[in-house]
């Protein structure tokens, strides 16, 4: 995986492989992420969504990508973090490529759910991968 | 019902709005404007915008609209992005609309653009109205 944007540590997210090679995006919720009444921004697990599938993908075909679309849903948005995300790769043709990830609480419970369709980057533009 | 005034004052009053540095520039009756003047730490490993802040920006904006036509809270339950230009420098400038309006349900519809007035991002979101019954 390639080097983390000023984004990913501006909100900081801890991203890692598992033992499957599948990208891990981990987001410790601190206060200053939080909205005032406690509950979580669904823009933090667009973030997330956005981040870890673009990884994955970036991961899969060793290529660097860029967001076309992202149609994401939430499920809960009460803070019951840390959360973890993961991706999959669901359809590739061509330059474009389509995945699926999720976001999930401390307890596993799947809290938002997002797919998105990536456009691939020439391999010269960047680094592979992205965050 | 909370007053104009202090729906604007609990979207200024969040923790991630300051975070990531979000300027609200008119607030009336569904008729918002937010601004965000766009620094580094905002930037992705391709030295544009990062694709979350789109999207942060555009839900922000769309509960914007709806709590200040509704004065009623909510919470986002699907947002579809699209993302049509690369964002780097200057400002950039949110708006939203509602598109349809039930009791509990309400879809709204926003767009992103910079300076000069190109559209980087379009996204629309269903919002659920928490209401106290």
């Amino acid at each position: 995986m390639r080097d983390f944007s000023a984004f990913f540590a501006h909100i900081g997210f801890h991203k890692h492989l598992d033992e499957e090679q599948r990208v891990i995006l981990e987001l410790p919720l601190t206060a200053e992420v939080l909205n005032e009444d406690g509950t979580v921004p669904a823009g933090l697990f667009s973030t997330m969504l956005d981040i870890v599938i673009g990884s994955t993908i970036g991961e899969v075909l060793q290529q660097p990508t860029s967001t076309v679309n992202l149609n994401m849903n939430y499920f809960d948005l009460s803070d019951k973090g840390p959360y973890t995300s993961y991706a999959w790769v669901t359809h590739q043709s061509g330059k474009i490529v389509i995945g699926e990830g999720v976001v999930e609480d401390s307890d596993q419970r799947v809290v938002a759910k997002g797919s998105g369709t990536f456009k691939v980057l020439a391999a010269e533009t960047k680094e592979k991968g992205r965050s | 019902m909370q007053s104009l005034e202090e729906v604007q004052k609990s979207f200024e009053e969040s923790p991630f709005f300051d975070h990531v540095g979000f300027v609200i520039s008119r607030f009336n009756e569904g008729d918002v404007l937010l601004t965000l003047p766009i620094h580094e730490r905002l930037y992705n490993v391709n030295g544009t915008l990062h694709g979350g802040v789109h999207a942060t920006m555009i839900d922000l904006v769309l509960g914007m609209a709806i709590r200040s036509k509704t004065r009623t809270r909510c919470t986002t339950m699907n947002l579809n992005m699209n993302y049509l230009a690369p964002a780097q420098g200057g400002e950039i400038y949110a708006t939203g609309k509602i598109i349809q309006e039930g009791y509990k349900i309400v879809t709204a519809e926003g767009e992103l653009r910079d300076q000069s007035g190109k559209m980087l991002a379009k996204g629309i979101g269903t919002f659920k109205l928490i209401r106290d019954e």
